[in-house]
């Protein structure tokens, strides 16, 4: 069992993960910001990080370049609206472990479950 | 700046494309056919935007809008009466309040609604562009068309004449029409149709 985080300021898309992770044995831990982020990250350590990125208090680009300052080690995945190329290297640059457009499914997340976890 | 029918057609195969990754989004989010006008290209004035969305979805609209910049600079806009905005949040939400009317939850539903549309429509054009487009956050706004219309800016002005990309939807098997528009300044529109000329020049 992991512990898992999302983080997004929209209950929207943090309600569509929990309604499919709630089908798993993991831990659901939730965000609704970058600040909010870095401090459950500190405090919770989770094993995988759903992460957006345009957010009312910090760009998801900022949250995961703190995220890797404070564990080299964490694994992040990208899930946000904008599908550009260039928004993806620069996320993969930073370490992100992968990148997934909105909207996601049921299937695309329990894929990256198993190939994460 | 010359808009010849060459350009004006390579636009708006360029904005087709553009807004089918949009429509194929909006398709996976309401698990319905999302079917598609062909985008069209106007300059217009304030007051003529105002009368065009009033004809087209009536007197009080909600919409969805998110500046963005890079590449090229703008404003994007999802519009739709509230009907068919109350009847979009239903269709993705399971657990809507009910009411009439929109509420908060509703609204933030839209938002996000309206962030994955208009991401997928932007950055297409940033992809094609082959640069990078920044978004900011999208704000929401329910409101007769006019004083809507009032409250557009681009680049911090109010905005006075614009040339905008017009994309009508329709949500087949629901009520659910609207429309995107791009509004962009001159310069943005310059660089586009630089890429666009470059595509065309490719072609030959």
């Amino acid at each position: 069992m992991a512990k898992i985080m999302i983080v997004d300021d929209s209950s929207l898309p943090r309600k569509m993960f929990k309604s499919i992770l709630t089908e798993t044995e993991h831990t659901i831990l939730e965000a609704s910001g970058g600040i909010e982020a870095i401090q459950l990250y500190t405090a919770e350590k989770p094993d995988l990080v759903f992460l957006d990125l345009v957010m009312k208090d910090m760009h998801g680009l900022d949250v995961l370049t703190k995220l890797r300052e404070i564990d080299p080690q964490c694994r992040v995945i990208i899930v946000t609206a904008d599908i550009q190329h260039s928004t993806k290297e620069m996320a993969f640059k930073k370490g992100a472990l992968d990148y997934i457009s909105k909207p996601f499914n049921r299937d695309q997340i329990i894929e990256l479950l198993n190939r994460y976890l | 700046m010359e808009f010849s029918e060459e350009r004006k057609d390579a636009l708006q195969e360029v904005i087709n494309i553009a807004f089918h990754r949009a429509a194929y989004s909006l398709s996976e989010l309401t698990q319905k056919r999302v079917e598609l006008k062909a985008p069209e290209v106007y300059l217009f004035s304030t007051k003529g935007l105002g009368d065009f969305l009033k004809n087209l979805l009536g007197a009080e609209l909600v919409m969805v809008n998110q500046f963005f910049s890079g590449s090229i600079s703008g404003n994007a806009l999802l519009i739709m009466d509230p009907q068919s905005a109350l009847t979009l949040v239903e269709l993705i939400s399971e657990d809507r309040s009910g009411l009439p009317r929109l509420d908060e939850g509703d609204r933030e539903v839209l938002l996000e609604i309206g962030n994955i549309l208009l991401n997928a429509y932007v950055g297409t054009l940033g992809n094609l562009m082959k640069g990078n487009i920044a978004f900011y956050i999208p704000n929401i706004r329910v409101d007769s068309v006019h004083a809507m219309v009032e409250s557009i800016s681009l680049d911090g002005q109010p905005l006075q004449h614009a040339v905008a990309v017009v994309t009508e939807f329709v949500v087949k098997a629901t009520n659910i029409t609207g429309c995107v528009v791009i509004i962009l300044g001159i310069t943005s529109l310059e660089k586009l149709i630089e890429v666009l000329d470059k595509l065309l020049q490719d072609k030959e």
